[in-house]
């Protein structure tokens, strides 16, 4: 696990990953055929397309079974994609959408397994600092988190986790900034309630 | 803890959704499904080039087996064709022929039956005849 320091971007940390300069290499290369370089692409984003995945569905399984499926269809758009940074929002913006089809689907199937809240309940990198501190209100946090509804839930978690601003949220859900900032406040009220936050900025 | 020690939520939650590692050989494990995916479409082109190939050949091969029939056929055809049109034009041109002598013999009756009345009024009233 990496460790990172709470004022780095989370999306920015990402264990061995290479720099931006070799990242476009890698892309370029992965683009003329690369195997290697494009297996360099997975391991820079594994970390951000797995994390979203398994927040936001709450099964390890269907997490890795989601992200790979989001890279082998990079594989088949690698042409399309121009930068480093069109590389990253096009793939939260295909894992977060799959991730909708996924949870609608078992809106339509009630008889599947809810959140599993307990596996989700705080990532490993979560648990090195605030569980520490006070592992009941991590978890309890976690928990809140994944009792949100679906695209709440993706909002919180491209803001938190991939450190992405509402506007940047709302190119990757398809929808308006003003959606996304709803969303922002009315789960974060939800939250403090649920943690008994009452006074808490 | 009471609320006063606590970070603000935004920050708890940076920490509490931080992200996480993937299974081990995360990467590795997209890259084989890329290769088997590949074998896969790969094994799909081959076996449609070949099926094409072996409907191509077989298509050859039987056209070599059956030539001899097959010319025999296409002559027999060509001639029944070339027969049935020659009867079909001779009996054309004959109906033609018939209808032909059919439009004679009917302008004879009428121009006979015009002579005839002609002939008939002058009897009736001498002055018409002039």
């Amino acid at each position: 696990m990496a460790a990172t320091s709470s004022s780095q971007p989370a999306s920015a940390v990402t264990l061995g990953a290479p720099a931006a300069p070799q990242l476009e290499d890698a892309l370029a290369d992965a683009r003329a055929g690369s195997d290697v370089a494009f297996a360099q692409l997975i391991r820079a984003h594994e970390r951000s397309v797995y994390s979203l995945a398994w927040r936001a569905l709450g099964s390890a399984a269907e997490a890795e079974e989601l992200a790979q499926d989001v890279f082998l269809q990079l594989y088949l758009d690698l042409a399309r994609i121009e930068s480093v940074e069109h590389l990253g929002h096009w793939l939260r913006r295909i894992a977060s959408h799959r991730v909708i089809d996924r949870l609608r689907q078992r809106e339509r199937r009630p008889s599947t397994q809810p959140l599993a809240i307990d596996e989700c309940a705080v990532g490993v990198g979560g648990l090195a600092e605030s569980a520490e501190r006070d592992p009941l209100l991590a978890r309890e946090l976690a928990r809140l988190v994944a009792e949100l509804p679906a695209i709440p839930r993706l909002v919180l978690i491209l803001r938190f986790q991939e450190d992405l601003d509402p506007l940047e949220i709302a190119r990757v859900l398809d929808t308006s900034v003003n959606t996304v900032k709803s969303h922002l406040r009315r789960s974060l009220v939800r939250l403090r309630a649920g943690l008994g936050d009452g006074g808490a900025p | 803890m009471n609320d006063r020690d606590r970070p603000p939520l935004e920050q708890r939650l940076r920490k509490a959704l931080r992200p996480v590692e993937p299974p081990a050989g995360f990467a590795q494990s997209v890259m084989t499904a890329l290769a088997r995916a590949r074998a896969a479409a790969a094994s799909a082109s081959t076996r449609a080039t070949r099926g094409a190939e072996e409907r191509r050949s077989m298509g050859t091969a039987w056209l070599a087996t059956r030539r001899p029939w097959l010319a025999a056929a296409a002559s027999l055809v060509l001639a029944v064709v070339l027969v049935g049109a020659g009867l079909w034009g001779s009996h054309r041109a004959q109906e033609l022929r018939a209808r032909d002598a059919r439009a004679q013999v009917l302008e004879a009756l009428r121009i006979s039956s015009q002579t005839l009345n002609a002939a008939l009024h002058a009897s009736v009233d001498p002055r018409r005849s002039g």
